[in-house]
């Protein structure tokens, strides 16, 4: 499906929702596996990323009145959403939660750090620094290097601009490879 | 808290649909929202705790008019 027929699919499907909200579920059965492995990559646990994608569907049913229409992809919306869940889930959350990540992953960020993607110690060290930081900091980098995200698609799930989308990932990048050489 | 940690094995296993139709269920996410949003089946008036309650602050109310 193109771009364009996908967005005016979802305008139509969104204008059902808004109108009826048991509508809902054909934009439910349309996304639930594509919010389900985006927040399993997040928190690689089945169970739990079934209980977070069924609570972010869950706050969209009950926003999509509110949703307003910019020209960005609406999934862009609902990742938001789950993002946010996400985010939440590890705020709350008192057990330590450990995330599997490929390897591959942690050499494309240590890569564009311009650091040695096969240096083993620079891929723990790094791990270990994201680990620290807050979910919502370092959620950028997961769109780009676990979810596979475009920068288009990052400027829009953040509703900025695309340079803007880069200079933030970049920034983090800068501050990560600070800490790296410390 | 969350900790990464490199898996070096293999590449991530994704779950199948099969799996991921465990987790996909409308009908319960439409239970969900209608608790979320649909008013309390027991009127306020039929609820003996709060109609108690109503009771006591429209007494007070009358006392407090009546007596200051």
């Amino acid at each position: 499906m193109s771009l364009a027929s996908n967005l005016k699919e979802d305008r139509k499907l969104i204008a059902l929702a808004k109108k009826d909200y048991r509508a809902f579920g054909l934009i439910y059965d349309k996304y639930f596996e594509r919010i389900y492995l985006f927040v399993f990559k997040r928190v690689g646990d089945k169970d739990i990323a079934g209980d977070i994608c069924q609570e972010a569907m869950l706050k969209a049913m009950h926003n999509i009145r509110k949703y307003e229409d910019r020209g960005y992809q609406f999934s862009s919306w609902l990742f938001r959403i789950a993002s946010n869940e996400v985010n939440l889930y590890f705020r709350k959350s008192k057990k330590n939660i450990s995330v599997s990540v490929d390897e591959g992953s942690v050499q494309a960020i240590l890569t564009e750090a311009k650091e040695d993607p096969e240096d083993n110690s620079r891929q723990v060290k790094l791990l270990q620094l994201m680990s620290e930081m807050p979910s919502e900091k370092v959620e950028i980098i997961e769109l780009r290097f676990f979810s596979g995200f475009s920068f288009k698609e990052i400027a829009e799930f953040y509703g900025i601009s695309e340079a803007n989308a880069k200079m933030r990932l970049y920034r983090l990048l800068d501050k990560l490879k600070k800490s790296l050489t410390k | 808290m969350r900790k990464f940690e490199v898996n070096k094995d293999s590449k991530q296993k994704l779950p199948t649909k099969e799996e991921m139709a465990k987790y996909k269920d409308f009908g319960r996410l439409s239970h969900e929202y209608d608790k979320l949003v649909k008013r309390p089946k027991v009127p306020l008036y039929k609820d003996k705790r709060m109609f108690l309650l109503l009771l006591i602050i429209i007494l007070l109310a009358y006392l407090i008019s009546e007596y200051a």
